[in-house]
């Protein structure tokens, strides 16, 4: 196996975890977060680093997501059952500040047509931007389903000034073999975002919201 | 459990470096040196290089003047030396020193440029917060340029993570990290030696890079760790007026460029920290081009993406757009570009031998096809391409002579 996590740390440190949040249950379903220390690692000098990793198994199920379609889109969406706009029902936004930013609160990401989303900012202003929420594009080519999945799965690291990240990688209702799956891609992608891959990892650690961590490195 | 055993085949297959032997990462060539010398025409060979620092210092910004007779580069601890180029010779030679920052806590650069055309007059910018002018021709530092806090403006944080100023030299535009969840454009009014405003609705999160038109003293186009890339029209007075065009990578920005194509339109490219490529038509915002990293590291012939660094894009003088790689294997040794030959083919282009570091800036001097790199080792090296045995030994990497702090300006 090419990580430094072995499949038995993997598997012992994510059980552990499942284990802890099913014996104290919580109000709420808690979210499964990676940690990860760094070492030999200057933040002032070395490139910081940040990116998006597509997972196997969707973190955040109860993600909303709108798209802003033409006709087509709009059509294939209403089929889907999935909220959508048209660019008439943006313009009536009317770059109104307090409504494009209510717009942007009641959804977690948007998708745009390729005819609307060069229009975005014309109609609707930098609001969406602000909320870092601007849409990613939808093609005629892709399946809308998908490219939905694809938003919902794709998570995003960033290091600061510390020596320190984390991400959430997934939830406690999850499987602990697809929480492996999601912890192990998330490792790889980021060991390989480090200039001196795993000699810059100092530790790993897994944890639900309320648990305690697990580590695995 | 056998989805389980599925899922570490899976894992098994995934291209990273070896966990056994942590001191040696292994990488290579994906075709022999033979193949690689065919394909990769043209032969880089260092022309001059100078250390600039013998502390463990990085040089993290590069700049020239318009007709790459001066040179400046920034370092990690904010000092910045400057050089002039004998650009016949390709040799650098000392000009001129500007100390670092004195301050308690670490202050780094955040970026040098040239304010015009000139060779004499420059802006350094560094991360607490200041971008200051020299005249390289007089002592002393000639306007410094901070923001100071406006009643009407949600707190603007002291640090500067990049900047720079428009074609005319009149407007400097500085870009600052995330605060209290605003990230801010600052504008300074160069003559009047006063600050203009703030854009801060356009970005969520730490601004990246930032680069004016080169022509077009309005235009500007800004990238940040939300993935977005915006251009401006600086004319307009409003935020939401200025706001020609977003386009979203889906990543991180780490570095933006001009570019131009055969019609004569502004495109605007964009290296991620992810090591992808992608490129825009500025007014449309159509996609031109887009690579990710496993496709340049392919192009480059190499195996591991996990080692892949994507420097810079620059263009070349009949317009085309080449990009600038390396690797981060042994220090760094392999630096390679490849032009962009269609939307979605790279075509090998050059090999730089003999590289002794993770490059992190690069200039090209398109009409010279002279490359300039400054990296992690503190090394500014001027490339050119190898016309016959005039071989480079490394023993002429001299250490820094001694700071030379302001000597030679004339009068």
């Amino acid at each position: 196996m090419a990580s430094k996590v072995s499949r038995d740390t993997l598997y012992e440190g994510v059980n552990g975890l499942l284990e802890a949040s099913a014996k104290k249950k919580r109000g709420f379903l808690e979210t499964v977060e990676l940690q990860i220390g760094l070492k030999n690692y200057d933040p002032q000098k070395d490139k910081r680093f940040s990116g998006t990793v597509k997972l196997k198994h969707i973190p955040r199920p109860k993600m909303k997501v709108c798209i802003l379609g033409d006709q087509q889109h709009c059509d294939e969406a209403k089929a889907n059952n999935v909220d959508f706009m048209d660019a008439e029902a943006l313009k009536k936004l009317n770059k109104n500040k307090k409504l494009v930013k209510k717009l942007a609160k009641s959804y977690d990401a948007f998708l745009a047509s390729e005819s609307l989303i060069k229009q975005i900012p014309r109609l609707l202003g930098p609001g969406l931007n602000k909320a870092g929420k601007f849409p990613a594009l939808l093609s005629h080519q892709e399946s809308m389903i998908g490219k939905i999945e694809e938003v919902k799965s794709t998570i995003k690291f960033q290091m600061k000034k510390v020596l320190c990240l984390s991400v959430a990688v997934g939830h406690v209702g999850m499987k602990s073999d697809e929480l492996a799956q999601n912890v192990n891609l998330s490792i790889n992608f980021l060991v390989s975002l480090l200039k001196k891959n795993w000699q810059n990892v100092r530790s790993l650690h897994v944890k639900s919201s309320m648990g305690p961590p697990q580590r695995l490195y | 459990m056998s989805d389980f055993n599925k899922y570490c085949e899976e894992a098994a297959r995934e291209a990273l470096p070896d966990s056994e032997d942590e001191e040696d990462i292994g990488d290579e060539d994906t075709c022999s040196a033979q193949d690689l010398a065919a394909e990769f025409q043209l032969k880089y060979k260092p022309q001059d290089e100078v250390s600039v620092s013998l502390q463990r210092e990085y040089v993290l910004s590069l700049a020239a003047d318009q007709g790459f007779s001066r040179m400046a580069a920034g370092l990690s601890n904010s000092a910045v030396h400057i050089y002039n180029l004998d650009s016949g010779a390709g040799k650098l030679e000392n000009f001129s020193y500007l100390p670092p920052t004195d301050s308690p806590q670490s202050v780094s650069i955040c970026g040098v440029r040239f304010l015009d055309e000139g060779p004499h007059n420059i802006l350094v910018g560094t991360t607490d917060g200041y971008v200051r002018l020299y005249d390289l021709r007089l002592r002393g530092e000639q306007a410094r340029f901070k923001y100071t806090q406006h009643p009407n403006v949600p707190p603007v944080p002291k640090s500067l993570s990049c900047f720079d100023r428009n074609a005319n030299g009149r407007i400097i535009c500085c870009g600052t990290e995330q605060f209290h969840s605003n990230a801010f454009l600052v504008f300074f009014d160069v003559r009047e030696r006063q600050q203009m405003g703030v854009y801060f609705e356009s970005h969520e999160d730490d601004i990246t890079s930032l680069r004016f038109h080169a022509q077009n003293p309005d235009l500007l186009a800004t990238g940040s760790v939300d993935g977005l890339v915006n251009v401006f029209d600086v004319k307009e007075p409003d935020e939401d007026e200025a706001l020609l065009n977003t386009f979203n990578t889906e990543s991180s920005v780490a570095r933006l460029a001009w570019h131009r194509n055969v019609y004569d339109k502004d495109i605007i490219s964009c290296v991620t920290t992810t090591g992808d490529f992608k490129s825009y038509e500025c007014e449309e915002g159509d996609e031109v081009a887009s690579f990710e990293r496993p496709d340049v590291t392919a192009a480059i012939r190499r195996k591991k993406a996990a080692n892949f660094n994507l420097i810079n894009a620059h263009n070349q003088e009949d317009g085309g757009v080449f990009l600038l790689a390396g690797t981060n294997f042994n220090k760094g040794e392999i630096l390679r570009s490849v032009s962009v030959t269609s939307k979605n083919s790279l075509q090998p282009l050059a090999n730089f031998q003999g590289n002794k570091q993770i490059v992190r800036d690069s200039l090209f001097d398109s009409k010279r096809s002279l490359l300039f790199t400054g990296g992690e080792s503190g090394i500014v090296t001027v490339w050119a391409q190898d016309a016959s045995g005039t071989a480079f030994s490394s023993e002429k990497l001299k250490a820094r002579k001694e700071k030379k702090s302001r000597k030679q300006a004339p009068y």
